[in-house]
């Protein structure tokens, strides 16, 4: 599936692997609009894990060094592992207290769109049907 | 909604009581205070010396607050009144109940007030469906406070109630000692708060709600609404209590997205679809958008922040598609149910566009235009590829989530809306006809945008070429030729659906009919089996599935009807259009002004009044919507290279009408029109059938 094609990661951290992914590719026309920086702070492990993702005209800095943040997401390590593969969704978990946001919501929901799908769907069960083959995105 | 129910609300926030102001909920009953989707009372009773109290009159203030006139005794002749109780509820991020006692004798009394309280909790899809809780359930009592709380996991809701005056609480609820002089009054002030933690919390995105049960300055918010809108003034009185009835109930069905609290787009109904809806945010911004037009900008932003980015077959989501509904309670959180949100919508992407030129024809405001360059890029996108299932260049839908997402995803959506002349259902993917006018007109729109704003000559030329195609397909596949008239839909094996149905009308509204095949298309539509007298019917009498009182099968919507009459002037048939308005706005004069989502497909001259379908949900919002936009098409309001174009075309019984302030790019403008359309109804009476 094209939308699927992940750079191999250390497989244990799929949230690091996300994180790193975004420093390396930069720009991101889908969050053109935002602007701000985004902490995640992840907990469950031995200790607080600070992610600083700063956004400006679509360009993402991603930086583990500690600054000002306009929105501080904390969310357990394996749940956003889980959230950015696509096997659990931002939204539900933020309902279920699961996750929690604090400062400028619509940064998160902008941001929330490059999580990824789940890994399995129709279409990528029916790949080689070529009737369905439209679906791909072009 | 039962009419001995009584019902408040203020954005997604509701009470629903008895006319005592009492709510005592089984786990299905439709009653109880609600937030977010989740009931946080389920039981909220009043007593006086244990004794239940017997309404005397219940006056609707606002639709935030009501007041309740009780005494004590449930006698069913004659009751003792030397007490009065008032209670007044207002309902905000919660409620406020003052009650007061009034004591009539000429001695003091002693009383105890008790009001018993509980709460189930439960998701607004588990009242629907009757389903069980997972989780566990506290109750405590905080410094006087009651607290009822429930938590699964990491999901909590709470319920906090606390009265002014002195009380004794307890974990069931709070009593008070009331001492009240001879003819002397008493008063208590309750609060219950609906509380869910990091949401409605100050740091919250719901925050702004937080701590009070209700806002100050809401009458105030109404006020200010309804002088902001256009002013009519107009020899027919039903027409203007239409209109303010109309602007009054959108304003109830405003509702804040959490992402832009300062901002409300137009609810789907009022009160179990206070929430996000694409086809019916959209359509209701369609409709009032000479009225209100900020109220689309609003629709345009939040939708185009939650549009689809991934494929996910649970939410039904593709990248570009624009969702369907958003819903907060527990099943959503657990994703057990797919509003997280869901997308299972095949109309509200291709109709996103078209709201977008729309609004900016109206408003000038090409910053949100290019703003939302990337969104309208991507729905366009979506029309051609992800929606494009049978790869016969039209727009199919078929769920991928088979277990909770929604078989028909037009806007008839009832199991059996869609079906051949003999009641056979086609199977899916369905291709229905207004998908496909609503995909050409995008393009249009697409096209027009890209060229005046984005700048982008190479895609308006591409999106122009595609529409001009998909219109020469359109028109050759979708003709029913031995009715001359569009099938309703193309099925999985490319057949006919080719009952005859309201649809064809919305064809009109999106420009994809040939000129030619016009005129036929409007003679079906006013024909005696498909217009009534007071409107479209969904299904033509004389097929097979045809019922005068089955939801999408026969009778007639409003809403339906608004968008054919705007279909009617663009072919420039002003008198039909007109027929259809008044039809419309008659019937409204039954409701007091308040159409609901549908009514009986019976012939006028047989029922003389409209009968109204029973539903849940009341107003609707595309039903409030669509006087506004038949007052438009009376009218004949559209923008022009910039200026506002008036057109009327009235019928007689309206004697003259103003609009006045009508806001724009051009600043405010009025209009005037006279009635002078005759449009009495036929007297000849043809006989269904005729094939």
């Amino acid at each position: 599936m094209a939308t699927r094609k992940r750079r191999p990661a250390a497989a244990n951290a799929p949230s690091r692997a996300f994180f790193e992914e975004l420093h390396a590719k930069g720009h991101q026309p889908m969050l053109e609009k935002a602007s701000g920086t985004l902490r995640f702070d992840l907990v469950g492990g031995p200790q607080v894990e600070h992610w600083y993702l700063t956004i400006a005209h679509g360009n993402v800095v991603v930086s583990q060094r500690k600054s000002r943040a306009d929105v501080v997401v904390t969310v357990d390590g394996r749940l956003l592992d889980r959230i950015v593969t696509g096997t659990a969704n931002a939204m539900a978990a933020f309902l279920r207290g699961a996750m929690r946001v604090e400062g400028d919501f619509a940064l998160l929901i902008a941001f929330q769109r490059l999580f990824g799908g789940p890994p399995e769907t129709c279409a990528t069960r029916t790949t080689d049907e070529a009737d369905h083959s439209e679906r791909t995105p072009r | 909604m039962s009419s001995d129910l009584v019902q408040i609300l203020e954005g997604n926030t509701f009470v629903v009581s008895d006319r005592t102001g009492d709510i005592e909920a089984s786990l299905t009953d439709p009653t109880g205070l609600f937030s977010f989707d989740t009931r946080f009372l389920s039981k909220w009773v009043l007593t006086v010396d244990g004794e239940r109290l017997n309404p005397l009159s219940v006056d609707d203030l606002q639709y935030f607050e009501t007041r309740f006139f009780l005494v004590p005794g449930t006698g069913t002749v004659y009751v003792d009144s030397d007490l009065s109780v008032i209670r007044h509820r207002t309902v905000g991020s919660g409620f406020r109940e003052s009650i007061r006692l009034l004591n009539h004798k000429q001695e003091p009394v002693s009383l105890t007030l008790r009001l018993d309280a509980g709460s189930d909790f439960a998701d607004l899809f588990e009242v629907k469906d009757a389903l069980r809780k997972c989780g566990e359930y506290h109750t405590r009592v905080d410094d006087g406070r009651l607290v009822l709380g429930y938590r699964r996991e990491t999901f909590e809701r709470e319920t906090w109630i606390s009265s002014s005056a002195p009380s004794t609480t307890d974990e069931h609820g709070l009593t008070c000692a009331v001492k009240i002089p001879a003819h002397g009054t008493w008063e208590t002030s309750i609060d219950v708060v609906a509380r869910i933690p990091y949401l409605t919390e100050p740091s919250g995105p719901a925050g702004r709600r937080s701590g009070r049960s209700t806002r100050p300055d809401m009458a105030r918010g109404l006020d200010k609404w309804l002088s902001r809108a256009p002013r009519l003034e107009c020899g027919s009185r039903s027409l203007t209590t239409t209109y303010q009835r109309s602007l009054v109930d959108l304003a109830a069905l405003r509702f804040a997205p959490m992402t832009s609290p300062q901002h409300a787009l137009p609810a789907a109904g009022l009160p179990w679809f206070m929430t996000m809806f694409g086809r019916d945010s959209i359509l209701t911004s369609l409709q009032s958008i000479a009225f209100t037009p900020e109220l689309a900008a609003t629709t345009l932003r939040t939708l185009g922040e939650r549009q689809g980015t991934r494929i996910d077959d649970f939410r039904d989501e593709d990248p570009g598609r624009i969702l369907h509904e958003m819903r907060f309670g527990e099943l959503t959180a657990f994703e057990e149910r797919p509003h997280s949100p869901y997308y299972g919508s095949a109309d509200a992407t291709p109709l996103y566009v078209v709201l977008l030129d729309e609004y900016e024809r109206w408003t000038g405001d090409t910053k949100l235009v290019r703003d939302l360059e990337v969104e309208a890029r991507a729905a366009l996108n979506w029309i051609d590829t992800y929606a494009d299932l049978q790869g016969n260049g039209y727009i199919s839908y078929q769920r991928r989530n088979e277990e909770t997402g929604l078989e028909n995803q037009c806007w008839k959506d009832s199991w059996d809306s869609i079906s051949f002349r003999d009641g056979r259902l086609p199977g899916f993917p369905r291709a229905t006809c207004e998908l496909q006018g609503y995909a050409y007109d995008a393009k249009m729109r697409g096209a027009r945008l890209a060229r005046r704003v984005w700048r982008d000559e190479a895609f308006a030329d591409k999106l122009e070429k595609e529409a001009a195609d998909l219109k020469r397909r359109f028109n050759r596949d979708f003709w029913v030729v031995d009715g001359e008239y569009f099938a309703v839909a193309i099925d999985a094996d490319g057949r006919q659906v080719d009952s005859l149905t309201s649809n064809i009308g919305h064809l009109l509204w999106s420009g994809i009919v040939d000129k030619s095949k016009a005129r036929r298309v409007v003679e079906h539509l006013m024909g005696d089996r498909l217009f009534s007298g007071w409107g479209v019917r969904t299904l033509a009498e004389g097929e097979g599935r045809f019922n005068p009182i089955g939801y999408h099968v026969g009778t007639v919507w409003p809403f339906d009807n608004s968008f054919i009459a705007w279909g009617l002037r663009r072919y420039g048939f002003k008198e039909e259009a007109a027929r259809i308005a008044e039809g419309i706005l008659d019937a409204a004069a039954y409701f007091d002004g308040r159409l609901p989502e549908a009514f009986g497909g019976y012939p006028r001259s047989d029922t003389k009044y409209p009968v109204q379908y029973p539903t849940a949900c009341s107003p609707q919002a595309w039903s409030t919507g669509a006087p506004l936009l038949l007052l438009r098409t009376m009218l004949g309001l559209e923008p022009v290279d910039g200026q506002l174009v008036v057109d009327p075309a009235l019928p007689v019984a309206i004697e003259h009408l103003e609009l006045l302030d009508i806001p724009g790019r051009w600043g405010r403008r009025d209009a005037f029109g006279r009635g002078q359309i005759t449009t009495s109804p036929r007297t000849r009476r043809r006989r269904p059938n005729h094939r």
